[in-house]
């Protein structure tokens, strides 16, 4: 069933910032448009594509992803959701969760921007500006006057 | 996994020797993708961010998401929890709604945000007019591509019980739509005046439990639709008449769970449409000359008393794809009127509410010589029928095209048998047949009798029926037989849910030996 164990399928070679090479299918770096993109511009004919903003460490959990996602065509949908789900759970801290969104955001690999901005929406649902900003360390930057000018505003949504 | 977990856990920790933690990572993350995050939440939360910085305020207000939902669950905090919560936050409701609509009323220009849809669900009636229809107006001048209004109860609530009370819809809230604006779905409203006027660039409508239908000027509103590619009613009593010849574009027609009035006759004398589903529950008949595309015809009506071939086949000469359920026993007599063979339909799907007698439904097939697919749900077996023995098919009628054969509902009486394997034996290009215990959704509702007979094999059951049938299977016909049925085929009937929808091993095994005592080489594949 799986396209990517017949025998003539194409190796490429990819390159982290930090010069670690990964070998992998073409069809499993093909679902990052921008590898599929380079490989149709003929840059995979010339050694390894170079990722100059992926590291490698993070390289690594993208290419675990679309090997999981490039094999299970046929697989139950259920059993694909719940490998995600562990997946991202791996990855229970925002900062890792930002190395992955924006490695996959260059490499534009819309399913693992969908599933790390989902994990991200499920981690603020519920909580209040405050605790978002603590978990988040986004400094909050408004005047006590300002504050309070956009709670009103919105006040429906803080009652 | 634990691969995974390690290596993420590394990878968060050497972030932390970086100093990376307590840097502000997510407000450095570029815009669409924080867009991306904030359309992931419901708009409560979405816009609980605006209070986290100057930033993230910024971005709410120049996005608010691809789809905008205004409900009691995207915007009330414990919503559900009260008795009846409509009533309860109502005023809460609408105030929240008229302040967030309120933030992007004063943008113009090119900084204007644009949304794909909104959908606006929430139990309100006729009070709030003016507030409804200044969101539709606001979502319309957003850019709003589709717009979803429901406003249906699931409690009891004073607007479900008063049709009164009921928010009624005209056509003023629709003023300012261009040709952007193309799917409106209402539910739980009134129809008002003027509804269509300013409508002509819509493609889909869907009209979903709308009170008083058949008082409506339908005609005067379809004759603005002249773009209208797909209507579907839902859940309505359709008028005694109901004509959509106005509708000059249409291509789909669905009517679905709807009740006719007394006895609604459907009129359609559309020249383009392509596909009438019509699955209801009862006094809705169709007349389809006018409609020469027609190609797709589901009749699915309870208590309706329709012939096999519910239209004449010189009305519909591109029939290719036939859907009939019928609460007649099967009977010759019910294959139209007419004697010629219909050699467009390609696809059948026949499922009888009565018992069924196969020796009639063998004489049915004649009538079909050009079948690629064919689907019968059975859901008992005529008794009367017993003696008689199913004779091959006459000459000049063999199942040349038929490639695929389900059969929903296979209880292992001896008829059902006999008929599978008069298929296998003369439907000769047959590749798959599937054998089911269970129907699939679409089928509707199961037979009291059915139930009694709990929906799953016995494993034997299976497997001897399996053996059988490949005995004479030819080598091509790949067997499915399946206890539990897939989704389509719907709800079990509860004789079949008692016996709970697995194969008991040696009634598969039995099935199967019967199935391969006639099967040349078949491969079998039991689910």
């Amino acid at each position: 069933m799986s396209i990517t164990t017949e025998n003539n399928e194409k190796m490429i070679t990819l390159m982290s910032s930090d010069g670690e090479e990964f070998v992998v299918e073409e069809a499993v770096a093909a679902q990052s448009q921008t590898i599929k993109h380079l490989i149709e511009d003929g840059c995979s004919t010339e050694g390894s594509i170079p990722l100059p903003n992926v590291t490698g460490r993070v390289l690594s959990e993208v290419i675990q992803y679309c090997k999981k996602h490039s094999s299970s065509d046929d697989k139950e949908e259920k059993e694909l959701e719940a490998w995600d789900a562990e997946f991202v759970k791996a990855a229970d801290d925002h900062v890792a969760l930002t190395d992955l969104m924006m490695a996959a955001n260059f490499l534009d690999i819309k399913g693992l921007l969908d599933l790390v901005a989902q994990t991200l929406a499920n981690m603020i649902t519920g909580k209040s500006p405050e605790e978002v900003r603590r978990m988040w360390n986004i400094k909050n930057d408004f005047t006590p006057e300002e504050a309070e000018k956009v709670r009103k505003e919105n006040q429906w949504a803080f009652e | 996994m634990a691969d995974t977990n390690d290596r993420l856990k590394v990878c968060a920790s050497s972030n932390i020797f970086k100093g990376v933690r307590n840097r502000d990572l997510m407000s450095e993350l570029p815009d669409h993708i924080l867009h991306l995050i904030t359309s992931k939440l419901n708009l409560r939360d979405a816009v609980r961010t605006s209070a986290l910085s100057h930033k993230w305020r910024k971005l709410i207000s120049s996005y608010p998401g691809n789809y905008i939902k205004f409900s009691g669950k995207s915007m009330l905090a414990n919503y559900e929890l009260a008795e009846i919560p409509c009533r309860e936050h109502r005023e809460i409701f609408v105030r929240g709604v008229n302040q967030f609509v309120k933030l992007y009323q004063h943008q113009s220009g090119h900084d204007q945000p644009f949304i794909d849809g909104c959908k606006l669900s929430f139990c309100l009636g006729i009070d709030f007019t003016e507030d409804i229809n200044r969101w539709v107006r606001f979502a319309i001048t957003m850019g709003a591509k589709t717009l979803q209004l429901f406003f249906s109860c699931w409690k009891d609530c004073e607007i479900m019980d008063d049709h009164k009370a009921k928010f009624v819809i005209s056509g003023d809230a629709f003023e300012c739509a261009q040709s952007k604006f193309t799917t409106l779905s209402l539910k739980g409203c009134v129809l008002g005046p003027n509804l269509g006027n300013h409508l002509r660039f819509l493609a889909r409508l869907r009209l979903t439990a709308i009170p008083a239908l058949w008082q409506y000027d339908l005609d005067g509103m379809f004759s603005y639709l002249v773009n209208l590619h797909t209507l579907e009613i839902l859940r309505t009593y359709l008028p005694q008449e109901f004509c959509v010849g106005k509708l000059l574009r249409l291509k789909f027609l669905y009517v679905k769970w709807c009740d006719g009035h007394d006895i609604t006759t459907i009129n359609f004398s559309n020249l383009d449409l392509i596909k009438f589903i019509c699955h209801s529950r009862q006094g809705i008949k169709f007349n389809a000359s006018g409609a020469p595309k027609l190609k797709i015809l589901t009749y699915d009506v309870d208590g309706a008393e329709t012939d096999i071939v519910p239209c004449h086949p010189n009305e519909c000469p591109g029939l290719q794809y036939l859907t009939v359920s019928t609460s007649l026993f099967w009977d010759i007599s019910r294959v139209l009127t007419s004697t010629a063979p219909t050699r467009t339909i390609t696809y059948l799907r026949l499922k009888s509410r009565r018992a069924t007698n196969f020796l009639s439904l063998i004489e049915i097939l004649r009538y079909f010589p050009c079948l690629e697919k064919l689907l019968v749900v059975t859901c008992s077996v005529e008794d009367s029928e017993e003696q008689r023995v199913i004779k091959p098919p006459v000459a000049g009628c063999v199942y040349e095209h038929l490639r695929t054969i389900e059969f929903g509902r296979y209880c292992s009486h001896p008829r059902q048998l006999e008929f599978v394997v008069h298929m296998l034996k003369h439907a000769t290009a047959l590749q798959e047949m599937i054998i089911m215990r269970k129907v699939q959704k679409h089928f509707g509702r199961t037979c009291r009798k059915c139930s009694e007979s709990g929906g799953h094999w016995e494993e034997d059951e299976k497997l001897s029926l399996r053996q059988e049938l490949q005995k004479i299977s030819h080598s091509a016909t790949e067997m499915i037989i399946m206890r539990k049925v897939q989704k389509h085929f719907g709800r079990t009937c509860r004789k079949c849910s008692e016996s709970g929808g697995h194969w008991e091993e040696d009634e598969k095994l039995s099935l199967r030996q019967e199935l391969q005592k006639i099967s040349h080489s078949a491969t079998v594949t039991l689910q």
